[in-house]
């Protein structure tokens, strides 16, 4: 994570496009809380997106999403809690009214994926990685014979 | 000797005793432990992070103060009159300028200490009420959580009956205000090091602790 | 086992883990109930007061005041508020005025839970995984290899020239991922596969254990595997002599 967003924001990587759609982000708590980087996962959000909402207590005041300390590896036991204790982050990517869920944690995702066919948040949820990888600007030499292959995003 | 000397000569020595030397032992024990047993506590250990937690928490300017600003200006305000009445109050001062150490300092004008007093007072009751009242509290609370906010008020309670004689004379109770008044405020004393009262020290060493242990993280809480 | 054995055991456990900080921390709780509203736990169950976070660690404080003297009933009460109502967040942490480390509370009573044989199913057989592959899906070196080798021809289509190199020895940068991507989601593998490439970066993969950068050890408090799981990343990285270890997001 840290090492996209010092490649986005010293230019190493530029991007040929935005997100359009009105975005917001999960921080996650390893890397939050535990991470440190509050501020440079949300530079990265906002240097992915044009319509960038944030969350109520985005940053390290966020809430979990419900899916840490073990919660998703520990499969169908935990199912039903996390579904409920979950309702809190759904409520909040709700009232942000964002299409897209920016994401940047495996853990995480899966929940909020969940959270998101529980709750009828109609929202996609995505990492970071895949977001640069089809927004990116690839450089000519690299892209073979079929140039719109980056175009589908 | 009788019961009010006592009480005002050996008993407050004892109480005072307890109360010091049973903070700072805690103090101590807290040190050589996690000296022993949390040792990433002292690995990571930078003033920059104790300090700010205190800066954010000695005053009021954290985030909880945000989430229920009520609570917490009554909280802020009972601590802050509950240690700066009784050590700058006329009377005391009084004991103190009379008593073999002829300490002496200026006392805070009578009206302000009497207010003060009565801040405790009401905020205690506050503190009751919503103890009571939250199903939360109720739920969390123990016999212990009562019994220790009645053992720190009495002492003001007291106080303010004993200063204004309230009860007025001939009864037994008003006339033996400043004992009762006295021994309440010994038991307060004594049995801070020994219950969660001792957050009076322990304050410092948890919060500095968790935010060592934050600050690891690069953030300051 | 014996009851007996057991406490004893409990004791022995415990003894050298609660420190002047959990200590501290039983014994100051003031009750004073504002972690409650800062757990979603607690929010999404209605306000439940078994939910407030400082009534959590309620079971910690028993075994130690009974001084490991608990009966199976009681472990399991302790298991299900323990796994299945704190995700070790530290929320609530933030808002206490004391700075009451509740989960690290929580993480060590799921250690003792752990010591006496108890932790959850899918965890234990995810430890099962690391100790014989050193991933948590039990992925075998072989297939490891494979899953790069495919994601590599898939995305050279795409990026003219993509390598993902493995095991290069003096790359700047090593890569270990969440073993849950090479079986579920190779695709984010290409991903950062062409990032990498289009950035220029020099940074290579690990072929032997250490690539999973996930440590679900921990959430048992299973130290042990835990440190094991980092001492094979570090030292790969080592190896090959790589500046900097980058983890998936
Ligand atoms: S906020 Fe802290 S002191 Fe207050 S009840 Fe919660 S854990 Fe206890
Ligand atoms: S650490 Fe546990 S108890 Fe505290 S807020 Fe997070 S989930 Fe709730």
């Amino acid at each position: 994570m840290e090492l996209f967003h010092d490649y986005l924001d010293q230019g190493i990587i530029k991007l040929s496009k935005k997100v359009t759609e009105p975005t917001t982000l999960q921080d996650p708590c390893n890397v939050v809380r535990s991470g440190g980087l509050a501020a440079k996962n949300r530079h990265v959000a906002e240097m992915l997106s044009e319509d960038f909402r944030p969350m109520d207590n985005q940053g390290n005041y966020n809430y979990c999403c419900g899916g840490g300390g073990g919660a998703i590896p520990m499969g169908g036991e935990m199912r039903k809690q996390r579904m409920k204790c979950g309702k809190i982050k759904a409520e909040q990517i709700r009232a942000t009214g964002a299409k897209i869920v920016l994401v940047p944690c495996h853990n995480c995702i899966d929940q909020i994926r969940d959270l998101n066919k529980e709750y009828d948040l109609g929202i996609k949820a995505v990492h970071f990685k895949e977001i640069i990888a089809h927004n990116m600007i690839v450089p000519e030499h690299m892209i073979p014979k079929e140039e719109d292959e980056e175009e589908k995003a | 000797m009788d019961v009010l000397a006592l009480a005002e000569g050996p008993l407050l020595w004892i109480s005072l005793g307890v109360f010091a030397v049973g903070l700072v032992t805690r103090a101590a024990l807290f040190l050589v432990e996690s000296r022993e047993k949390d040792k990433i506590f002292w690995q990571h250990f930078k003033w920059k992070w104790v300090l700010a937690t205190m800066a954010k928490w000695l005053v009021p300017a954290n985030r909880t103060v945000a989430k229920d600003p009520v609570f917490c200006a009554l909280a802020y305000a009972f601590h802050f009159c509950l240690i700066v009445a009784p050590i700058w109050c006329l009377p005391h001062i009084i004991y103190w300028e009379t008593s073999r150490l002829a300490w002496s300092f200026t006392a805070l004008p009578d009206g302000l200490a009497d207010w003060m007093t009565l801040a405790v007072l009401a905020i205690a009751v506050y503190l009751l009420i919503r103890r009571l009242s939250s199903p939360d509290l109720r739920y969390l609370s123990t016999a212990s959580d009562y019994v220790l906010l009645v053992i720190t008020a009495l002492p003001f309670l007291t106080a303010y009956l004993s200063v204004h004689q309230s009860l007025g004379t001939g009864n037994l109770l008003g006339d033996n205000m400043q004992l009762i008044h006295i021994l309440t405020g010994e038991l307060m004393l004594v049995v801070v090091p020994f219950t969660k009262l001792s957050h009076a020290v322990l304050f410092f060493f948890s919060r500095a602790a968790t935010a060592v242990e934050f600050g690891r993280r690069e953030y300051s809480i | 086992m014996e009851p007996s054995t057991r406490s004893k055991a409990i004791m022995e456990f415990l003894k050298p883990r609660v420190g002047a900080r959990v200590k501290s921390w039983l014994e100051i709780c003031t009750k004073c109930g504002q972690c409650a509203d800062t757990c979603h736990f607690y929010l999404a169950a209605d306000r439940d007061p078994k939910m407030i976070p400082a009534a959590k660690v309620k079971y910690l404080s028993e075994i130690i005041r009974r001084k490991g003297e608990v009966d199976d009933e009681f472990i399991q009460k302790a298991y299900d508020c323990i796994y299945h109502e704190c995700n070790m967040c530290r929320r609530c942490t933030q808002f206490c005025p004391f700075g009451i480390n509740i989960a690290d509370m929580i993480a060590l009573t799921r250690a003792l839970l752990f010591s006496q044989g108890v932790c959850p199913e899918a965890l234990r057989s995810a430890i099962k995984n690391y100790h014989e592959t050193g991933n948590q899906m039990g992925v075998s070196e072989e297939d490891w290899l494979d899953t790069l080798t495919w994601c590599e021809e898939e995305m050279e289509s795409e990026i003219v020239g993509l390598k993902i190199p493995v095991d290069k020895v003096g790359a700047e940068i090593m890569y270990t991922i969440n073993a849950r991507e090479a079986k579920f989601y190779p695709q984010d593998i290409q991903e950062v596969a062409k990032i990498m490439h289009v950035a220029g970066a020099s940074w290579t993969v690990p072929s032997k254990r250490g690539w999973d950068d996930t440590n679900l050890s921990m959430f048992v408090g299973d130290l042990k595997t835990s440190r094991t799981l980092v001492e094979n990343t570090f030292a790969r990285a080592t190896e090959l002599g790589a500046k900097k270890v980058a983890i998936t997001e």
